[in-house]
């Protein structure tokens, strides 16, 4: 027995357990005494604050949620949001801020009672399982609001006189719209009393928005978000016998539309705030009276202000209801509506309010509505004589299942479709479970996933060939800088595989050649994390204690029984080393730093690429993620454990192929092989030949997984065949878009791209100048360089320019398109 | 060198539930860049007399701990209002503590620590297991595999 001391933080101790009230205090201490938490309604998280990390304004950014065991978590929507990290939990949080545990604990002790009833209900407490789901599903991030609305709102609340409200009760508008609907008659004189500054910023916001500079008069009719924040706003022009103005030439002409979204708000709707995350069922409608009608009848209402946007409809889904029931009006435009709309959703999840013929659902009494039937999308469709097509309802499975008789050779890069891993055992599992906890995309969840099941596996299964073929892998993640959460994905499967095989995980980012042959020579089997390929590659070249490790890492690609280098002070020696490597990289600086001599060295080429070309959309934002789905969790480390037992076990699997799946092996190696015929081959052709290879380990790792024997199925062979078709398209996009000979071939690549673009928008010759406003980096001392090297290759068009001398030189008054 | 080690003595390992256990005694083992402390816990009452099992802790890096730790819940389990330095070996051996062991795949595991005499029917959410937040929730606990 050893003899240990540990040093109790009884101070910090008693601040964890009362984290709810020692944030209150030190926001009381930071914004005043008045200070507190408002409770929201939104699924993610349970209060919002001022941000203790930053100066915050009026406007509170802080966004507070707890994690299944009670820690607390604060992340800041505005200042911070550009920190990394800007979400903090409890410890880090008081890190941060440099908080005296000491202190802030006494203050706390102090008031504790008083901040006790300060701190509102928690309305997320209990609802953990629920708070996964929902969080899961609806994560969207509220945009920042203009400042300039809300004084703007009370500057038109300001001019809401009874007559309007009584006329808007007569159009058909309901109490609650009525009472925060406001009116502007477009008279200068009502902003004569405001600030110069809000004068200059309302200015700018009429510029913006241009209805508001004609003399009409309008509603103004606010929208929230969920949490209850402004959003936006409609701005409806008063047309003749609608309200009695005292200025008749202030009422709009009939030529002017009936409503008006501000600019950059297509994804408002009117009514969010009134859903919470527990709705059974939420009705759509095209107007706000549409929806405060159906409100009327006791049902919960939001209307999209016009047809329902893509982004409204991620917003919808997000909501988690059981069923959404499309209210649009039944009339030709709003039928074309609904069409678009059903296609927004599954079809299971989606039914369509039966209005009469020509009417919306303001136009009918309560107890009209309520006899009106909510039917299928298909009913709708039939009773309506419109086809929805096929691939109306989303249903990414049945199109991605789609099957192409003749495949090609490759398939594009970016969409990883399920028909590319099993859809059973760990691997789906693991979908599941990642999913939730990061913005990253599948591609990226499922290298990780088979980089996990790659290690864990070890030496244990292999294919019986002339030289036994392990599941060993170098895996890539590649996507754009910042925000595709590469690292993160990784980060995710190494927990589950820290805690099953800790053994195997401890090379990361730099080490020397010894460091290599420590860890091999204890543990031969050993997963290399690199959380920057781009970096290492630039260590690796530039670094002198790293020399050598790339021939040592292509070296063990192959997994040789005995491992042995001699170096100048020492010789490096082990046996049945079994290497994984996962790593993540940006587009950008990969590029940078993968020279040729790497590539043509072998060592990119035995890499496999997931990347990933979409950027993030409003809907696929997480700003606050669930705590990991522990029963999904359980599953894969009981997973996992029973690969572990194989080693415990000392039990070996060797594999070989169904009859189908080594013929459809062979096809797809002729078809490959019999692609590169080219110059471009070269380039291409190493890494094609390393695809071919882990064709095979990929079918190995998914016939192991999935617990079917030790034969190599066709079903198996198809899904990793199908991997790698994908995989070859991403080999083709690197070299295409970011892996280049030299610069003057990158500046060809970018001027031939950027001078297609402009030619698909405006059919006609560019200048140089307006080319080089279009591409990056491309200057008055390569420009000429660049063109005559597209026009050697033929691959532009040119129009003399001038044949003055010293005008040919440089291009002036030249023009340019892409060649036919 | 003697090579009679004398009769070997097989304890059986703790079965689920609650028991009232005694800290006997522990072991520092490395583990990559972790350090446990393998505590022997051993069962004083009733069935759970003489049987034992192995509470594995995390030693946080910098030495310091909370109640949010493992290490912390098992010293305020052991030590009432616990504060400031603490001597593993002197302070919380043969110290008694109540315990809970549950099934966990093929392992039994202590699940959660408190105080003989505490009431132990509010389920401390302390003690839920999660993954993110704190570095010592990485670390897999581990007991003697059930035969």
């Amino acid at each position: 027995m050893t003899n240990i001391t540990v040093l109790f933080d009884s101070e910090l101790d008693y601040l964890e357990d009362h984290q709810t009230e020692a944030l209150l205090q030190i926001l009381k201490d930071k914004y005043g005494a008045e200070e507190g938490f408002i409770k929201t309604g939104d699924q993610s998280f349970d209060y919002i604050c001022r941000c203790p990390v930053h100066e915050d304004k009026k406007n509170p950014n802080g966004r507070v949620a707890f994690s299944k065991d009670g820690t607390l978590r604060l992340y800041c929507n505005g200042a911070c949001s550009s920190e990394e990290p800007s979400t903090w939990f409890f410890d880090q949080l008081l890190e941060r801020l440099g908080v005296d545990h000491y202190l802030l604990g006494k203050k706390v002790k102090q008031n504790i009672e008083a901040l006790k009833k300060d701190v509102p209900a928690r309305h997320l407490l209990g609802q953990e399982s629920d708070c996964i789901k929902d969080s899961e599903e609806n994560s969207f991030i509220w945009p920042q609001t203009d400042p300039i609305l809300d004084p703007f709102l009370k500057l038109a609340q300001r001019s809401m006189t009874d007559d309007l409200k009584k006329s808007l009760e007569e159009l058909g508008y309901r109490d609650k719209t009525i009472s925060q609907a406001g009116f502007l008659s477009g008279s200068l004189a009502q902003y004569n009393d405001f600030p110069e500054d809000f004068k200059k910023d309302l200015n700018q916001f009429r510029n913006e928005n241009k209805i508001l500079l004609t003399r009409n008069a309008f509603f103004i009719f606010p929208h929230f978000n969920q949490i209850n924040e402004l959003w936006s706003l409609t701005i409806t022009p008063i047309f003749k016998g609608q309200v009695k103005l005292e200025s008749p030439n202030r009422y709009a002409n009939e030529d002017l539309r009936k409503s008006y979204k501000l600019k950059d708000s297509e994804a408002v709707m009117d009514g969010l705030e009134t859903i919470s995350s527990k709705e059974e069922e939420i009705f759509i409608t095209e107007g706000i009276k549409d929806a405060d009608r159906i409100r009327m009848w006791g049902k919960k209402a939001i209307s999209t202000l016009g047809g329902l946007s893509r982004a409204q409809a991620g917003i919808i889904e997000g909501f988690g209801a059981k069923r959404i029931v499309i209210a649009f009006d039944a009339d030709d435009a709003g039928r074309g509506k609904t069409k678009t709309a059903i296609g927004y959703f599954e079809e299971s999840f989606v039914g369509v309010l039966n209005l009469p013929e020509g009417k919306d659902p303001n136009d009918l009494k309560q107890e009209e509505l309520r006899t009106c039937e909510i039917i299928s999308p298909s009913e709708w469709a039939r009773l309506n004589n419109i086809s929805l097509s096929e691939d109306q309802f989303t249903k990414p499975t049945e199109i991605e299942n789609s099957k192409n008789p003749n495949p090609p050779i490759f398939s594009e890069p970016g969409v990883l479709t399920s028909d590319c891993y099993p859809q059973e055992g760990f691997i789906p599992l693991y979908l599941e479970y990642a999913r939730p906890l990061t913005e990253a995309r599948d591609q990226f969840h499922l290298a990780t996933a088979l980089s996990v099941l790659s290690i864990a596996y070890g030496r244990r299964i292999f294919i019986s060939e002339s030289s036994p073929i392990y599941s060993n892998l170098y895996l890539a993640i590649v996507g754009y800088s910042g925000g595709s959460k590469k690292s993160t994905s990784i980060r995710i499967g190494l927990k589950l595989l820290e805690d099953i095989f800790p053994e195997r995980t401890s090379l990361a980012n730099a080490f020397t050649p010894e460091g290599l042959q420590s860890a091999f020579g204890e543990f031969p089997t050993q997963l290399i994390e690199i959380d920057e390929l781009g970096g290492f590659l630039g260590q690796v070249t530039k670094k002198t204690f790293m020399s050598g490790i790339i021939d040592i890492l292509n070296s063990l690609y192959d997994c040789p029984p005995r491992f042995r280098k001699r170096r100048a002070e020492k010789t490096l020696e082990f046996y049945d080393p079994y290497p994984v490597v996962i790593c993540s990289s940006p587009f950008r600086w990969l590029a940078d730093e993968t020279n040729s001599t790497l590539k043509e060295g072998g060592f990119m080429a035995r890499f496999q690429w997931f990347i990933s070309l979409d950027r993030l959309k409003k809907e696929d934002l997480k700003p606050i993620t669930p705590a990991p789905n522990e029963s999904l969790k359980n599953k894969l480390l009981q997973k996992l454990e029973d690969i572990r037992s194989m080693e415990e076990e000392d039990q070996d699997e060797r594999y070989t192929y169904e009859d189908h799946a080594e013929k459809l092996y062979c096809q797809f190696y002729e078809e490959q092989k019999l692609s590169l015929q080219n110059e471009h081959s070269e380039q291409i052709g190493p890494h094609v030949e390393r695809l071919l290879t882990a064709v095979k380990k990929y079918a190995l790792i998914f016939q192991a997984t999935k617990k079917e024997g030790v034969v190599i199925t066709s079903q198996t062979m198809k899904e990793a065949i199908n991997l790698c078709r994908w995989l070859r398209g991403n080999i083709e996009h690197l070299f295409q878009d970011h892996f280049h000979e030299s610069r003057i071939d990158e500046f060809c690549h970018k001027t031939l791209k950027a001078l297609k673009q402009m030619y698909e928008g405006e059919k006609r010759f560019f200048s140089l100048r307006e080319i080089t406003q279009n591409v990056r980096g491309l200057d008055s001392k390569n420009k000429t360089d660049i063109i005559e090297t597209l026009m050697d290759r033929g691959l532009i068009d040119t129009k003399s320019g001038s044949k003055k001398s010293g005008y040919k030189e440089n291009y002036r008054g030249w023009k340019f398109r892409p060649a036919e | 060198m003697d090579n009679d080690l004398g009769p070997i003595k097989l304890l059986d390992d703790l079965p689920e539930g609650t028991h009232k256990v005694i800290i006997d005694s522990f072991e520092k083992a490395e583990y990559e860049d972790y350090t446990y402390l393998n505590f022997l816990l051993v069962g004083l009452e009733g069935d759970s007399f003489d049987k034992q099992i192995i509470h594995g802790v995390p030693l946080p890096r910098n030495d310091r701990t909370t109640g949010r730790s493992k290490l912390g819940q098992l010293i305020k389990a052991a030590i009432k209002k616990p504060k400031g330095s603490f001597d593993i070996e002197n302070h919380l051996l043969q110290k008694e503590i109540m315990v809970e062991v549950v099934e966990e795949g093929f392992y039994l595991k202590v699940d959660r620590v408190w105080p003989v005499g505490e009431e132990d029917s509010v389920k401390n959410p302390k003690h839920e297991k999660h993954s993110f937040g704190r570095q010592d929730s990485i670390v897999k606990e581990n007991s003697l595999p059930r035969i």
